[in-house]
């Protein structure tokens, strides 16, 4: 199995240099580059051209790529350009609120689609699977950011129950007890997490719903209601841990369009994430912080991919790797 | 004049009153000073990003720099800015009017208790004026004599030498700045061409004004408290608690968190908006901060296939007077009779006026001059009239006809057609376009629109790669024409040149006297205006909401949130306890 996740990691290598040559040849085709951010009525052209000549932006293309790659294989990122920082502390100060956002919005998709997929397969046909098939096509359809400027006007102005952007409470967090500090920390994960949670939650239900109907048809489960098994023994037991298998692929493959939803979402919530660092980065042509922000996207795909991989192993002892 | 290119122990959005124990102390009032209360909660939609002066670019770095350093000079606006003593207390201009001294308070200190000195003062030139800096404001120091920029006398006292005696009012824009700590900064371990990156400037600014920066979590908020080591004037002396910038992106949630009272203070807000919020909302305030924003069709006076054409063969600093004319915007009728069928009185009540109160926040433009600076502004000019007749009749004699019936304009088996670029995002802007397309259509001109983004839209200007644009300016409150109408300025998008402007402007920037320079100013804007190399739209006022509960707000065309050690809020409407 070590074997296994060793191909697998070395299997993200090719992955990793294709998205960044991609990124890079995404950054040169845009025009400008990150100096533009120096050019003003009162900058005199001589200073934009050192800018250009101190960040090597003046070389041509094919030597920044060199270099650039050369960077990323010894774990250098390099410095952002307009924030003159290294892009790996840039990062390290936002990765962990990408992540929070992200590990609240999967826990949201994946509990609500599992649940909703559960009833609607449970009582299928029923008025409940109908109107539950019709609400996760609602949401299904409906753009995040839609959704979230939704959530803001019902949750936070006409009911004000739930802060509407930030991490915090930016008049009171100071003089909360630490309690109250992670309880103020969670109340602002609410909005966000589902606004980016829900639209999976309503695709994993169609999902979730399809797998459960097969599993329920299986002898199997004919035989463990006929042993006497109560229904939420066979349903919880006997039949949701076969149908999680393609919950679990999900999983793997909700995580790309978890962190491309956090850019919108962290805009509209004011949520200090990647997703606003990589913005800013791509509206001033940052290009360390772009390579380096979409460098760590893709690491944490692969890395998503290979836990849902080894869940796998966990939830059905069959399957093993090899 | 800049290129624009934006109850329980848990309070939620509601901002509501929590009765919670105080965590972290907060400083109290200082001896003597007022009592500290409140806070107040600006919404911004950008971070700040470099909290040293010589670094500093944005609005959101200005705030948060004159509100934790005192400037030498402070502004005030009344028709012109006027400056008063701040951290100087006093200055003399020498009798040629080319050299200033300037003598400096003695009791103001960093907020690491070092004094403030004359070394500070000049150290700030000096990073200004060394390349490696890459400072935005270098070019306050072209008038300076390189020696004297400034020349330390003593601790307190500096002089100033300048090549030519200039507009007052700009000489001592160039002089009444914040300073950096020269103690800090001068140092072999400072690398000044990473000063971006420097903690001073990046995460731990060192005030010496009445406020310090008490938490800074990026992106996200910048508590900003009363500065405990503050040893200038009392009457500087904050009298609210805090005051915290809470950086929120999204212009919907920004007026969201306005109208539920997370936020007590937001500007740049749209008419609409300004209307409900009227309506709606009797404990918000609107202010108008006066004309500071202009849009305006520019037309490419030159023909920008040729023009990259001999970029491309020629060398490096091609002239626009090398290059072929523009075959439709080379011609100053033509331009002219353009301006003649746009309507901008329809755009200012479709765009800029409130279909509630009929408020008008929007004036026609006729220059790039401000209206704000009274006596500057041309006030008699007279614009051309709307008139799509005159501007068929116009184009015609110059050969321009709808020679097939076909409802477009043609001349030499050429339609009149052109596409106008604009920067997408700006719904205000895309309007206009739909507007300004159907006043041309109406006299036989067919123009098509290409948004850009942002960033494509400014190198397409840049590369004076286009033929018409749409797009904005930011005025300047100090009048300094050169950076957009001089021949080769980078900024002169349209290529324009006229030898008249450029004495104009010269006559106007030598001149030490505003009222003097006025009449120039005047002609000036007259010039510019008979040979249209914009077609001028609109200024735009700039709506700022604020919580009615703060007093002695300072909002005005200098910024939406000045002075704010002087905010204040009556003891019973106090909003935040701790």
């Amino acid at each position: 199995m070590i074997g296994y996740f060793i191909r697998k990691l070395l299997l993200a290598v090719p992955l990793l240099w294709g998205v960044l040559t991609l990124t890079f040849l995404l950054l040169e085709l845009a025009p400008g580059d990150a100096s533009d951010a120096f050019i003003n009525p009162d900058m005199s052209p001589d200073v934009v051209a050192s800018v250009r000549l101190k960040w090597g932006l003046d070389r041509p293309a094919h030597e920044r790529y060199f270099i650039d790659l050369k960077n990323m294989a010894s774990g250098d990122f390099g410095r952002s350009i307009t924030l003159e920082r290294p892009v790996a502390e840039v990062i390290a100060e936002t990765l962990p609120n990408t992540l929070q956002l992200a590990a609240v919005s999967l826990f949201v998709s994946q509990f609500f689609g599992l649940c909703v997929g559960i009833a609607q397969s449970i009582r299928q046909y029923s008025r409940l699977d109908s109107a539950l098939a019709i609400g996760t096509l609602f949401f299904y359809s409906m753009p995040a950011f839609w959704l979230a400027l939704m959530l803001q006007l019902v949750f936070c102005l006409y009911w004000n129950v739930l802060p509407s952007s930030g991490m915090v409470d930016a008049v009171m967090y100071d003089y909360m007890t630490p309690t109250q500090q992670l309880l103020d920390r969670c109340k602002h994960l609410v909005l966000p997490g589902v606004a980016m949670g829900l639209a999976g939650a309503a695709g994993d239900a169609r999902f979730m719903r399809s797998a459960m109907l097969e599993v329920i048809r299986q002898d199997y489960i004919r035989t463990a209601r006929a042993k006497g098994l109560p229904e939420w023994k066979v349903i919880g037991k006997h039949a949701l841990r076969n149908a999680l298998l393609p919950a679990i692929t999900l999983l793997g493959l909700n995580l790309p369009l978890l962190f491309s939803g956090s850019v919108l979402v962290e805009y509209i919530f004011g949520w200090p994430g990647m997703g606003r660092l990589i913005i800013n980065a791509i509206m001033t042509e940052d290009a360390p912080v772009i390579m380096g922000c979409f460098f760590v996207y893709t690491l944490l795909v692969v890395v998503g991919n290979l836990l849902s991989d080894l869940v796998y192993s966990v939830v059905d002892p069959r399957i093993r790797f090899s | 004049m800049l290129f624009l290119f934006g109850g329980s122990a848990l309070p939620g959005c509601s901002g509501e009153e929590a009765a919670v124990k105080p965590g972290n102390p907060v400083p109290a009032a200082q001896e003597g000073g007022p009592l500290q209360r409140d806070a107040l909660v600006i919404a911004t939609p950008v971070d700040a990003k470099d909290l040293l002066y010589v670094v500093s670019q944005t609005a959101s770095d200005s705030a948060i720099i004159e509100a934790t350093s005192m400037s030498a000079m402070d502004g005030d606006f009344d028709c012109k800015i006027t400056y008063q003593p701040e951290l100087a207390a006093s200055w003399q201009f020498s009798e040629d009017g080319k050299s200033i001294t300037v003598h400096l308070r003695d009791d103001v200190t960093w907020e690491d208790g070092q004094p403030v000195t004359a070394d500070d003062y000049k150290f700030t030139y000096d990073l200004v004026a060394d390349p490696a800096v890459a400072s935005p404001r270098l070019d306050m120091l072209s008038h300076m004599l390189p020696d004297a920029r400034p020349r330390v006398i003593d601790a307190h006292t500096v002089e100033f030498q300048f090549k030519e005696a200039y507009d007052r009012t700009t000489m001592l824009s160039h002089l009444g700045i914040p300073f950096v700590p020269k103690h800090v900064l001068d140092s072999p371990g400072v690398d000044r061409a990473s000063l971006r990156g420097h903690a001073i400037n990046a995460t731990a600014p060192l005030a010496n004004g009445p406020w310090r920066v008490a938490t800074w979590e990026k992106n996200a908020r910048i508590v900003l408290e009363p500065n405990p080591k503050f040893t200038g004037p009392k009457s500087m002396i904050p009298k609210l608690k805090r005051v915290i910038f809470k950086v929120i992106p999204e212009y919907a949630t920004r007026l969201l968190e306005l109208e539920n009272g997370s936020v007590d203070l937001m500007d740049q807000v749209l008419v609409a908006d300004a209307d409900k919020l009227a309506a709606e909302h009797p404990e918000i305030q609107l202010h108008r901060r006066g004309w500071r924003t202009l849009d305006s069709v520019l037309w490419n006076t030159i023909d920008p296939v040729d023009y990259k054409a001999k970029l491309d063969t020629a060398k490096p600093g091609v002239k626009p007077s090398d290059v072929k004319p523009n075959h439709l915007f080379g011609d100053r009728e033509v331009r002219r009779a353009l301006a003649s069928a746009v309507d901008v009185d329809k755009l200012i009540k479709d765009l800029l006026t409130s279909q509630v109160t009929g408020e008008v926040y929007g004036r026609p433009a006729i220059g790039t001059i401000t209206p704000a600076l009274c006596g500057a502004h041309n006030d008699n000019l007279q614009r051309l009239p709307f008139d799509p007749a005159s501007a068929r009749t116009q184009l015609a004699a110059l050969g321009w006809t709808d020679s097939n019936g076909d409802g477009w304009l043609d001349k030499g088996g050429e339609v009149m057609r052109f596409t106008m670029i604009t920067n997408a995002g700006n719904q205000r802007r895309a309007k206009a376009a739909v507007i300004i397309q159907s006043n041309l259509k109406d006299v036989g001109v067919d123009m098509q629109i290409e948004q850009l983004e942002s960033n494509t839209f400014f190198e397409r200007l840049r590369a004076r790669d286009y033929d018409a644009a749409l797009s904005g300016f930011a005025a300047g409150l100090l009048i300094d024409p050169g950076a957009f109408w001089a021949p080769n300025a980078e900024f002169n998008f349209t290529s324009y040149r006229n030898p008249k402007v450029d004495d104009l402007i010269a006559r106007g920037m030598s001149e030490p006297d505003y009222e003097k320079a006025k009449p120039i100013w005047q002609e000036l804007q007259q010039t510019i205006y008979d040979d249209q190399p914009f077609a001028f739209l609109y200024w735009m006022d700039d709506i700022v909401a604020v919580n009615s509960r703060f007093q002695n707000t300072a909002i005005d065309i200098l910024s939406p949130y000045r002075r704010l050690y002087q905010w204040s809020v009556p003891v019973d409407k106090v909003k935040y306890q701790q």
